[in-house]
């Protein structure tokens, strides 16, 4: 389980230290505070390599780079875009410390050297690989691994002027912790839905997904896969595709799903609020308490809510699972302007429910 | 920018203090001046054990809270006060070994380390990290108590009360009868006092507020109800001088 993470020069952390991760952690704050962006370093922790950095920067972002300028692509990931000092992410988990470097090298086109050199010509000598049109970008990642004391063979992701495609090489290390990523407001399709549904089918366990979804809609009785696509039967009616019953079942589906299927996996949820309404809140925070601890899933989710958060409050102190949950503020310190995530107990979260205190930033 | 917070009990304990304050400001023109200081007060909440903790039983989470306000909006803060009752040793929280030891106990609670405070007035320096960052703060505590050594700030407001007030003397009378038939006094006598007090010295505005009447009758008519030269005001004076 992870402990804590060591965020530098990533996104818009200069220099961050967080500790005290629990089972369930829920992420509170302003906009622009730096929650995605903690969810994005986490997932580098667990998977420092180009396939993560493309979904973050694709999928994530929406930021597809532009082929006539490769030099700006990777400029984002860096904080205030300084891509010449690279980014260090580094997790704690049980004692040992793992993550990835990122180094950006930028490839210059080769200048024209002029070999006819008169005698009387004074030669100067300058270092010109900085100089002239850039041709290729490359961020390449290396693994700090918890074993060996040399980094692992580093992985390059090029970005290459005219090419819209990057080109990748190097392997694909295995993560430390499989992790999953639901980006806010991320709509998983009917037939991946089906085909991760029947995964449990064959392992018994697709009860769970129903007791789930009953927690939103008590009428639905029962799920059914039809031309390959999850449909949802409701009492009295005919099952219908789940994509007719609105964001919340299938974020739900998605998300429980996901936990079920993959027992002690990273699960990052974004604006986990995004679709559920304030009265499905607290069951859903009971349920996803209730599965994180039976697959033994260390949840990170991210909201703005104040009912969520509320709920969220609400259902720890009702439905205690040790001491396996925790709040965090992220905000900008004004003593020292870093980003920090600073926890608060449950008690300390409940006062400062209760009397309308801050507890989200602000 | 503030620099310093005091802490107190109740809405009615920030104006009081926040009156004592303004008197020192006034009259003490040859002493150092008083840093920018700010009054928070505590509040009630239903704590995880499914009790509400009211008054000084939730400083442990106030504390808390300020942890992330030393990195927000106390930014340059450089000492916190916590003034709250003695109470009688008789209540959870109460006399001076249980109230110096839940004050001491709340900021471990929040900064793991404890300012070890052994008696009132006197000052500790704790160093922390919060999130990260290396804070270093100044902290001391005051108990509000009458010349027994135990009360509250009804007791010492009933105490330094100037003014006759015709309700007030009823009620004397009602709990003499009280405690003639019981042997005991009026349940919150006290209490009760010290809101027919300030209730007859309200003026119609404040008459119809009934939640914020008390504050703001002590804010507005403190410095004429009350006398602010009270020898049993003069160890906070001394205190709040000193912060």
């Amino acid at each position: 389980m992870i402990r804590g993470i060591d965020i530098e020069n990533f996104r818009c952390f200069h220099k961050t230290h967080i500790e005290g991760f629990s089972q369930i952690n829920l992420i509170g704050g302003q906009n622009n505070a730096g929650k995605t962006a903690l969810l994005e370093a986490i997932f580098l922790a667990n998977s420092p390599h180009s396939q993560s950095i493309i979904f973050l920067q694709q999928k994530l972002r929406g930021e597809y780079g532009d082929a006539l300028l490769p030099e700006r692509t990777w400029n984002s990931l860096f904080y205030n875009y300084q891509k010449e000092v690279e980014i260090r992410i580094t997790a704690t988990a049980d004692g040992s410390t793992f993550g990835g470097r990122f180094v950006c090298k930028d490839t210059y086109k080769k200048p024209r050297i002029d070999l006819e050199i008169a005698p009387q010509d004074i030669i100067k000598i300058e270092d010109n690989s900085s100089v002239g049109e850039i041709i290729q970008s490359s961020l390449i990642s290396y693994r700090i691994s918890p074993k060996k004391i040399n980094p692992e063979p580093a992985m390059r992701i090029n970005a290459r002027k005219g090419e819209k495609k990057f080109g990748v090489d190097g392997g694909l290390p295995a993560p430390i912790f499989y992790t999953h990523f639901v980006p806010a407001g991320f709509k998983q399709l009917a037939e991946k839905l089906a085909e991760n549904f029947e995964r449990l089918l064959y392992q018994g366990r697709d009860k769970v997904v129903l007791e789930a979804l009953q927690l939103i809609d008590k009428k639905i009785e029962k799920i059914d896969i039809v031309g390959k696509k999850l449909h949802l039967k409701r009492n009295g009616e005919i099952p219908m595709p789940i994509g007719m019953f609105g964001d919340a079942l299938n974020k739900v589906v998605d998300i429980v799903i996901r936990i079920a299927n993959n027992p002690n996996c990273v699960l990052l949820i974004d604006e986990i609020e995004n679709g559920i309404h304030y009265t499905h809140q607290h069951d859903l925070w009971q349920k996803l308490f209730i599965l994180a601890k039976e697959f033994r899933v260390q949840i990170f989710a991210v909201s703005h809510s104040l009912e969520m958060i509320k709920a969220f409050n609400d259902t720890s102190l009702k439905e205690r699972i040790g001491n396996d949950i925790s709040y965090f503020e992220m905000f900008r310190s004004q003593r020292s302007n870093e980003i920090v995530a600073n926890s608060l107990s449950e008690d300390a979260l409940a006062y400062a429910i209760a009397n309308k205190q801050s507890f989200r930033g602000e | 920018m503030i620099q310093n917070l005091i802490i107190v009990e109740s809405p009615n304990d920030a104006a009081f203090i926040k009156l004592i304050l303004d008197s020192l400001t006034i009259t003490n023109t040859e002493t150092v001046p008083i840093n920018p200081t700010e009054i928070d007060h505590l509040h009630n909440f239903v704590g995880t054990d499914g009790e509400e903790k009211r008054g000084k039983d939730a400083l442990p989470e106030k504390i808390e809270m300020l942890k992330r306000e030393l990195l927000t909006r106390y930014a340059q803060l450089q000492h916190i006060s916590v003034i709250v009752d003695i109470d009688t040793p008789k209540s959870p929280n109460g006399g001076k070994d249980k109230s110096l030891q839940l004050i001491n106990n709340s900021f471990e609670r929040a900064f793991s380390v404890s300012p070890n405070l052994m008696e009132v007035a006197t000052h500790a320096t704790i160093s922390t990290s919060i999130s990260g960052e290396n804070v270093t703060i100044d902290v001391s505590c005051f108990l509000i108590q009458d010349e027994t050594g135990s009360g509250n700030l009804d007791i010492l407001l009933k105490k330094i009360a100037i003014k006759y007030c015709v309700e007030c003397d009823c009620l004397e009378v009602m709990n003499r009868c009280v405690v003639e038939k019981t042997d005991k006094t009026m349940l919150d006598f006290t209490k009760q006092w010290v809101n027919y007090y300030l209730r007859s010295n309200a003026s119609k505005k404040q008459l119809k507020n009934a939640e914020k009447r008390p504050h703001e009758v002590i804010t507005e008519q403190g410095k004429d109800i009350f006398d602010l030269n009270h020898s049993l005001l003069g160890e906070l004076k001394s205190y709040l001088q000193a912060i």
